[in-house]
């Protein structure tokens, strides 16, 4: 419960946030006690402040600034890393409510109308963690009790992915004309120094990777896959590094025998392979049947194909 | 009509009168009736007006036509026989019957019946593990040198393992087919709609069957052909039904003891329609479309209790296939997992009443595409009937089509580099070949699959994951691989497929809407990929009720249910105005004598003198041996009329009739008597007669042994048996102006296997079997339709 006060006293209003693309976790220090409480709770001192009223305050507050996190960590994309101590927070006071089954507080604020805020606001924010998979991006992550603190390990591949990465970032920020800013549009430079230098940072972030995607199957954390996205279209689009080529003679080669195999099959089978001969069996009929229906000179085609 | 023309016809009619002189008595009555209808002609082209131009151009086309398989009957297949056989020893027996035993047989039914449906699941679960395995492991190595190859200049590496790989794999499938068992080659449907009609395929039902198709299967599939498991595991649900409820197997000489009361044609048949819907069960996660599958191509011996307990098999054989496929996913009971082939929920289905238009236009494309595919393959399995007979060579040619089958994808991978940024994490890792980091190459990602992965794909990728060169591509290329894959040497299920097909016309369709129409909602291109899906399968198959539900449950969406009718409904229409339907197609080629639903139009003029067979062979009801033997062995005949006031050495009365009629004797009895030495001479015969049991006959069920095997001493040549008590007293007769319909429903009804025509003093004057009824038949060409007979041919 202390840990929500402590949480209460950090101020609603974010003055400048200021998050690195590379990842900078979210700070608390970062948010300066500036302005007071112009709310209603401002009102009502603390310590005779309503169970239940105070509950909503310290939801409200803990997930806008989750959502706050969500909104600036989203480009480029690292909510895991950078919103793991706003998400558990909120969750936790979530959880804490839920679990008070019985006190009316609970019923008060969660099933006392049709939209039900509380639920739709957490289901929420579930729903974007397990959508980025973040879970796998962490070992463990847990919130201590009374200070309130969140401490969370990164699992080794991630940290180990995160060494890799920024190894690329570096070479490349470090080799002249390969220091491109992402997501600017419409810049198509070669830079073959860059792509030779830094080659050997690439392949090796891409092996581990590769090695991340079948050990966690498939269930990559998002922020992983945004960084080697990113690294991807950095080395592939904007450097032009990707050189896939085919080699055209071997291949039109090989296809051309094996076309030539069918049609070899099939004009030999028709030239040597012996047609298969049918006889006719001769019906026991009161009265010969084809010889009913056609014309006159049925007859004798019908006698011509038995015997032959 | 013109007055020529009545002319030329009348000439017809007399033309026919004089071949019949000899036979007056029986023909008069027929001729006049002929003449009154004499509208009807059953000349090549004319029911409707036209008068055939000149005798030449009905000649020419006549000449061609014994050269075409299709119109020769196949004499090497044989009727199964639904009748009971009411002799004495029968009756003896269900006198003795008692309630218990009437209640565990009822028991006994429904007991096999789940396990049908069990094995079928077992079976389907296995076939679709192995496949996975297969291909995942192929599919893996060529990936890892395209990977590898792509920046080293070796592209051909990759290339050549993968036509060395598919040619490897089927080449296993085609040796199990031709060399194991060639009845396992193919989808197996027609073969099983066949036994459903009454036929006795050779070998259709064995258990070296079921493992030749099993296995050719996996190999057929994972070695990367335009093929399908689906029509497979239907093939190896009956065979199973067949095993099962036999509680022995011949082939390995084994016998459980347990339901032979089941050792009969007509108990047989009942569980091999539960097995085929078991199949369908498995293959589509459909339980309904597998109970309808089994009524629409078998529906002529039905009944509710029968329904109820083929919709338990197949039941159980999706519940069985849901817990396993749950353990083998990982969530261990969780059932929501129906069908080998699950298409993939449409979450988002919504269709307007404005799109059914297009809806229609879609069928007759799927109608007129279907036609062509039946049409191509047509001329492709006359060309292999005539020419690509010897094993080796089927096997040889399965092998060029596996890699033909991988040039083409690796071809249209190498030149058509349609990339695709990669959006989000699926199932396999895609393959990027020449797209830069970060993209991968979606035509690899149609090719690099399964069939049925493929399917998914196209049902539920998102708009914009494909471009058009790719579908069109595709669609081209997979057709006439399809095409020319069906009719090879190897099980192949025909399903996958022409949905594939369909799906990709269908979506290149969805995509034609959304550049129209930019900006609504209503152009969702997985949408109409099942609906080309739909049509593609319909113009093929030509399926209707079945099929329409089948893709309804696999899609598992009712509400898409109405414009899958319509297309299907739509797609058959405007194929079979071109062709058949590609099973019964193949049906026709084999020279199956199979019977239709309905008899041929046109028929009621035609009588039991024209159809049945004539110079009788029958027996006495004290017959000599040394005649039952020699009979046996010069004719090839199976039912035997029993008469009296008969004698084989008057060869002046045989023109016109065979004696009194008492029953029928099949082949089997016969040699069973033979063997058992039931001879009125016989020393200890009433002592043999007192021991002899109606499960005597039986237990040589189904296979019988020849009448060569049977030792026979001159001396007991010349004994005589005596047939009454064996005889069936009260057969199936008709008289001899019955019509061809009224004889055609008889045997179509009542699964009959032989009629015996008889005249006004009841004397044997013909028989009628299936050959000489299915002999008959109606050929609609382009709107037209007319009449002609068959010929029976040895092959």
């Amino acid at each position: 419960m202390y840990g929500f006060l402590h949480f209460l006293s950090l101020s609603l209003v974010l003055p400048q946030l200021v998050i690195g693309y590379d990842g900078q976790y979210y700070d608390q220090s970062s948010f300066r006690d500036e302005t007071g409480w112009t709310d209603e709770a401002d009102n009502s001192s603390a310590s005779i402040m309503d169970p239940c009223q105070a509950h909503l305050i310290y939801f409200a507050e803990s997930a806008s600034n989750f959502t706050n996190c969500l909104v600036m960590n989203s480009r480029p994309f690292r909510l895991c890393e950078g919103c793991v101590i706003p998400y558990k927070k909120a969750t936790e006071i979530y959880q804490t409510l839920f679990d008070k089954k019985g006190d009316n507080c609970h019923d008060k604020l969660l099933r006392s109308d049709r939209i039900q805020a509380l639920t739709l606001v957490n289901n929420n924010m579930k729903d974007v963690w397990t959508n980025a998979d973040c879970e796998s991006c962490f070992e463990s992550i847990d919130e201590d009790k009374v200070t309130g603190n969140v401490n969370f390990t990164l699992t080794k591949d991630t940290v180990l992915f995160r060494k890799y990465y920024n190894t690329f970032r570096q070479c490349l920020n470090a080799t002249p004309g390969a220091n491109i800013p992402l997501l600017s549009p419409g810049i198509n430079k070669t830079n073959d120094s860059a792509c030779i230098v830094c080659k050997q940072n690439y392949s090796s972030l891409n092996a581990h990777y590769e090695t991340i995607v079948s050990e966690t199957f498939q269930r990559v954390c998002m922020d992983v896959i945004d960084m080697m996205n990113y690294s991807r279209l950095t080395w592939g689009n904007e450097l032009q590094c990707s050189h896939r080529h085919g080699d055209l003679g071997p291949v039109l080669g090989i296809t051309f025998v094996m076309c030539m195999l069918p049609a070899i099959f099939y004009i030999s089978n028709r030239i040597f392979g012996a047609a298969q001969e049918k006889s006719i069996v001769t019906q026991k009929r009161l009265k010969m049947p084809v010889k009913d229906y056609g014309s006159r000179q049925e007859q004798n085609v019908s006698s011509n194909s038995s015997s032959s | 009509m013109t007055d020529g023309c009545k002319q030329r016809m009348a000439d017809t009619e007399d033309e026919r009168k004089p071949l019949l002189t000899q036979k007056n008595y029986v023909e008069t009555t027929l001729t006049n009736r002929r003449r009154n209808t004499s509208s009807v002609n059953f000349a090549d082209n004319d029911i409707e007006s036209d008068c055939p131009s000149s005798p030449d151009v009905t000649r020419s086309s006549e000449e061609t036509e014994p050269e075409s398989p299709e119109k020769l009957l196949s004499a090497k297949f044989e009727s199964l026989d639904y009748d009971v056989c009411e002799n004495s020893l029968y009756l003896k027996e269900e006198k003795k019957k008692t309630t218990q035993e009437i209640i565990r047989k009822e028991i006994a039914r429904w007991f096999v019946s789940l396990l049908i449906g069990v094995l079928t699941g077992l079976i389907a679960c296995f076939i679709d593990y192995m496949i996975d395995k297969c291909s995942g492991v192929k599919y893996d190595y060529v990936r890892e040198y395209v990977n590898k190859c792509v920046e080293n200049f070796c592209l051909y590496t990759p290339f050549l393992l993968w036509v060395t790989f598919n040619a490897g794999i089927v080449m296993f499938g085609a040796i199990f087919t031709a060399y194991g068992e060639p009845m396992a080659a193919g989808s197996g449907i027609p073969q099983i709609k066949c036994y459903l009609n009454g036929i006795k395929i050779p070998r259709v039902v064995r258990i070296k069957t079921l493992i030749c198709k099993v296995l050719g299967v996996i190999c057929a599939v994972a070695g990367g052909l335009a093929v399908g498991k689906e029509g497979p595991m239907i093939h190896s649900g009956a065979v199973i039904a067949a095993g099962v409820s036999q509680g022995r197997s011949t082939t390995f000489g084994i016998d459980f003891k347990v339901f032979e009361y089941f050792r009969t044609d007509k108990e047989k048949r009942d569980f091999v329609s539960g097995g085929a819907a078991a199949g369908v069960a498995a293959a589509f996660g459909a339980p309904v479309g597998g109970v309808l599958f089994s009524l629409e191509e078998g529906a002529s011996f039905w009944n509710q209790g029968l329904t109820w307990r083929i919709f338990f098999a197949s039941m159980s054989s999706t519940f069985t296939l849901n817990v396993v496929q749950s353990y083998i996913k990982g969530n261990e009971w969780e059932l929501s997992n129906p069908g080998l082939i699950n298409f993939g929920k449409f979450t988002d289905s919504k269709y307007s009443g404005f799109e059914i238009p297009i809806f229609i236009v879609m069928g007759v494309i799927g109608g007129l595409l279907g036609a062509l595919f039946n049409q191509i393959n047509y001329m492709l399995t006359i060309y292999r009937m005539r020419y690509v007979r010897q094993r080796w060579n089927q096997v040889f040619e399965a092998m060029i089509v596996a890699a033909l089958t991988a040039t083409a994808g690796f071809v249209s991978i190498y030149f058509n580099n349609d990339c695709e940024p990669m959006k989000e994490s699926s199932e396999e890792a895609p393959v990027q070949f020449f797209c830069d980091d970060g993209q991968y190459s979606s035509s690899a990602n149609i090719f690099f699959h399964t069939p049925e992965t493929s399917v998914k794909n196209l049902f539920h990728d998102q708009a914009g994951s494909y471009d058009i060169h790719t579908l069109g591509f595709y669609t081209l290329v997979y057709f006439f691989l399809a095409c020319w894959t069906y009719g090879l040497s190897v099980p192949s299920g025909l399903f996958i497929p022409c949905i594939l097909i369909g799906a990709a016309w269908g979506r290149l369709a969805g995509i034609f809407f959304d550049y129209c129409f930019p900006d609504q909602d209503w152009t969702d291109p997985g949408k109409y990929a099942l609906i080309g899906a739909a049509a593609m399968l319909g113009g093929v198959v030509r399926m209707t009720i079945s099929l329409t539900v089948i893709m309804v449950e696999a899609t598992g969406n009712v509400s898409y249910g109405l414009p899958i009718m319509i297309v299907l409904m739509v797609a058959k229409w405007v194929g079979d105005f071109f062709n058949e339907g590609i099973y019964d197609m193949h049906v026709h080629l084999q020279g199956v004598p199979i019977l239709g639903w309905e008899p041929p139009a046109m028929s009621a003029n035609i009588s039991a003198t024209e159809v049945m067979s004539h110079p009788v062979v029958v027996f006495r009801t004290k017959e000599n041996v040394g005649r039952i033997i020699s009979v046996l062995k010069k004719e090839t005949h199976h039912g035997f009329p029993v008469v009296e006031d008969y004698d084989p050495e008057d060869s002046f009365r045989q023109q016109f009739s065979f004696g009194t009629f008492h029953g029928i004797i099949l082949r089997e009895q016969l040699i069973t008597l033979l063997k058992l030495k039931v001879f009125e001479e016989n020393p200890n015969i009433h002592e043999i007669l007192r021991n002899m049991k109606a499960s005597d006959f039986r237990d040589t069920y189904p296979r019988f042994p020849p009448i060569q095997q049977i030792s026979i001493t001159p001396s007991e040549r010349k004994m005589t048996i005596d047939l009454k008590p064996f005889l069936n007293q009260a057969p199936f007769t008709v008289s001899d102006n019955a019509s061809l319909p009224r004889i055609f429903h008889l045997f179509r009804a009542l699964g009959l296997r032989h009629v015996v025509v008889i005249d006004k003093k009841h004397q044997v004057i013909g028989m009628v079997t299936r050959k000489d009824l299915a002999r008959y038949k109606i050929w609609r060409h382009h709107g037209q339709i007319s009449m002609e007979e068959l010929q029976i041919s040895h092959s």
